[in-house]
């Protein structure tokens, strides 16, 4: 028998701390994923996910279960990856993506984009996108398609205003579209 | 009606198309193509994986929070027949200092000790029983253990529980966490 996250939460707030491994075993791809799109770093993504899972643990206490465990750890991973990105912002001054334009350099990825478009290989090509995608729209992608949460779920996690997540989750639509229609004609779809 | 705005694109593609943006795009090539790309993209997007992690990822993060193991599932078996074990051992340490100290002699307690010495010929019988039982059974089917060295027994014992531990640690332990 499967056991809930609020089942679990009790279980580790009553006394059983290795039962925290079951939530971490359940949550740690998207987690990590989530890391992924925000920071665009593997080993900065990992730091991440296991800090995001730390905090979590230290502050189960103050989860009231009124919303869904999802919702509330997710927060605190996009928190963490964005105060790791504040910092090294802060380190290089790297570049600020502004709202509502779209820079052309923002999407040339390395590798074999081309190839990926002319086998068809969709999913692969989307990924490769999503990888490069400044990482206001590719973390709202995430959470909407992998982590499957709703635009309201979304503003809880982000704290952003509903129209400012569906903003973002259009542009990053029409991002991937743009890029599509750019590289392979309409006779090949 | 016009070309379809890339918003009309996506409502057309949620499913929240007005009739007008339905009748359009049955009659315009070039808007079906826009709504054929829009849709193999929001599919590619649904189908997209997770990340792939490290292996042991979650026993890094327990490592951190310096939580241990799941007591197994041998332990925690030990754990709840460690009552019945230790009344066993306390029964029997009585019983040993009661010999000892005379108890069971011809005396004055003749008549008690005698039901005592009944219950407790009983109680031995059956555990003798038992003992026998499962020796006839041990060297029945695990001959080989005894036959060329007096070690065998002891080789025995420790194969027997060394391979219980191991599948513990390795089949019922991981069968109990994907359960969850």
């Amino acid at each position: 028998m499967s056991l809930s996250d609020s089942e679990i939460v009790d279980s580790v707030r009553g006394g059983k701390k290795h039962d925290y491994a079951r939530l971490v075993e359940r949550y740690e791809d998207k987690a990590f994923t989530l890391c992924v799109r925000i920071l665009k770093n593997r080993e900065d993504a990992e730091e991440a996910a296991q800090d995001a899972f730390v905090r979590a643990y230290n502050a189960l206490g103050k989860f009231e279960g009124t919303a869904k465990f999802g919702t509330w750890f997710y927060r605190i991973v996009y928190n963490v990856c964005l105060t790791r990105l504040g910092k090294r912002r802060d380190e290089f001054q790297s570049t600020e993506y502004v709202d509502g334009e779209v820079h052309d350099d923002v999407l040339t990825p390395g590798g074999s984009l081309e190839r990926d478009i002319e086998t068809k290989d969709m999913v692969q090509f989307v990924k490769r996108i999503v990888e490069i995608l400044p990482e206001k729209y590719s973390a709202i992608l995430t959470l909407y398609y992998l982590h499957e949460l709703s635009h309201e779920e979304i503003c809880e996690v982000t704290r952003l205003p509903l129209g400012t997540v569906k903003v973002r989750l259009f542009r990053a639509r029409a991002l991937l579209q743009k890029r599509f229609t750019s590289d392979i004609s309409l006779e090949t779809v | 009606m016009n070309h379809l705005t890339n918003p009309q694109i996506q409502e057309y593609v949620d499913g929240v198309a007005t009739n007008d943006m339905e009748t359009h795009v049955r009659a315009c090539p070039e808007c079906l193509a826009n709504v054929n790309i829009c849709r193999k993209l929001e599919e590619a997007l649904h189908a997209l994986p997770p990340e792939p992690l490290q292996p042991r990822f979650t026993e890094r993060v327990m490592n951190r929070l310096n939580i241990g193991e799941a007591p197994s599932f041998a332990w925690a078996l030990l754990r709840n027949l460690a009552p019945i074990v230790g009344l066993v051992v306390v029964t029997g340490l009585v019983f040993v200092a009661f010999t000892i100290a005379g108890a069971f002699e011809e005396t004055e307690l003749q008549q008690s000790t005698a039901v005592t010495r009944t219950l407790y010929n009983q109680v031995g019988s059956i555990l003798g029983a038992g003992l026998e039982g499962f020796n006839g059974w041990v060297t029945k089917y695990f001959s080989f253990a005894f036959a060329k060295s007096t070690y065998g027994l002891t080789g025995f014992v420790l194969i027997f529980f060394g391979a219980i531990a191991l599948l513990d640690k390795y089949v019922l332990m991981p069968m109990m966490r994907r359960r969850v």
